[in-house]
């Protein structure tokens, strides 16, 4: 759960992008890190990427990003990835402790349909073991990959990934090329933030 | 769940981590959140990011309660790094928070953990303090525009290319 400091008028914010093995999550990070405008680039934070010799995610990659966007609060929002094989799904559980939103990076190509629906059901099965629920957490899916060739239609994709009662938005990406980065972590914030806001008016 | 930690409480975090970091010699102590959010710290070593070592920490952390759980162990209440010149603890505050020190590894892990268990009690404490408080305080969001945060973040501008 979001941490609200009213000392340090601070709001920290965990959004984990979660998805199937080499679907881009890491470079969603990598790219998010390198091309982030910054008021204070010196500021900005370090990628921690926890990763094995072959450079596949072994336990996360990390990344803080920080924004003035709630009267006066600095909102600190943490990236995290899971590592996507499949093997790691203990990791997975403990990476998603405390998440309040997800980015689910989808595989565009058709030999990964699968492994994106595998991935999917995993995402919902290991929120359950932390006894949280897809539907009370803002989450958003990437169709990533979409400058690769035998890509899935959006619309095929969409009937597989995005078919719960709530339709959720989604964002197409070309995460290496930057395209799609950006409105990906946009269009999480904003969920998140709305729903903060909601939250807060209650509160209030 | 973490409450909601205003001045009282940050107030009192740091007279028991300036109190611990006297009487332990440690180099530098954080109170983490178990997401790994860092929320207050007290000392200093040189090149320390402590917002990367927060999330480290507790994450490391988090993996070895679930070892915890796999033998059948109810209790692991902290973690010791030994290191040739730095060395590290961490320790179980309640549900929500640990506590990560940093000390030289000259001195004794022994005396470390016994004077963090005071800190952590005391931490405890007002950490209880916190979760009863009344949620009045609340942060009043109902006339923030959500269309303020449209594009929060940008991408930098492309570098320009050489004619």
């Amino acid at each position: 759960m979001a941490l609200i400091n009213q000392a340090t008028k601070e709001l920290h914010v965990k959004i984990v992008y979660y998805g199937p093995a080499k679907s881009g999550k890491t470079t969603n990070l990598e790219q998010v890190h390198a091309h982030v405008e910054t008021a204070r680039p010196e500021e900005k934070g370090k990628l921690v990427s926890l990763s094995t010799s072959s450079d596949r995610t072994l336990f996360f990659d990390f990344f803080p990003l920080e924004a003035t966007v709630i009267k006066g609060f600095t909102t600190k929002f943490q990236l995290f990835t899971v590592p996507g094989q499949v093997i790691y799904n203990t990791t997975r559980q403990l990476v998603l402790r405390g998440v309040d939103g997800i980015v689910f990076v989808a595989d565009s190509q058709y030999d990964k349909m699968e492994e994106n629906v595998e991935s999917f059901r995993n995402l919902q099965e290991n929120l359950k073991s932390l006894n949280l629920n897809l539907d009370e957490i803002p989450y958003i899916i990437q169709y990533n990959k979409r400058d690769l060739g035998q890509i899935a239609d959006v619309s095929f994709l969409e009937y597989l990934l995005n078919n719960r009662e709530v339709h959720v938005p989604f964002y197409e990406a070309a995460a290496t090329k930057v395209e799609g980065v950006f409105e990906t972590l946009n269009g999480i914030t904003r969920l998140l933030l709305q729903k903060f806001i909601q939250q807060g008016t209650r509160n209030a | 769940m973490i409450p909601r930690i205003n001045e009282e409480d940050i107030a009192r975090f740091d007279a028991v981590l300036r109190d611990l970091v006297e009487k332990s010699e440690a180099s530098v102590v954080l109170i983490v959140e178990r997401a790994g959010y860092l929320i207050h710290q007290h000392g200093q070593l040189e090149g320390f990011e402590p917002t990367q070592v927060a999330t480290l920490a507790s994450n490391a952390f988090a993996a070895t309660e679930f070892m915890a759980n796999l033998i059948q162990e109810p209790d692991f209440s902290g973690m010791y790094q030994q290191g040739s010149t730095i060395s590290t603890v961490t320790l179980n505050i309640n549900p929500s928070c640990l506590l990560f020190v940093a000390f030289e590894s000259r001195l004794s892990v022994g005396a470390i953990k016994f004077f963090c268990g005071e800190a952590v009690k005391q931490l405890a404490a007002q950490l209880e303090i916190a979760e009863r408080r009344a949620p009045g305080d609340g942060i009043d969001l109902s006339d923030l525009n959500p269309e303020s945060f449209q594009t929060l973040f940008q991408r930098d501008p492309p570098p320009a290319t050489g004619a």
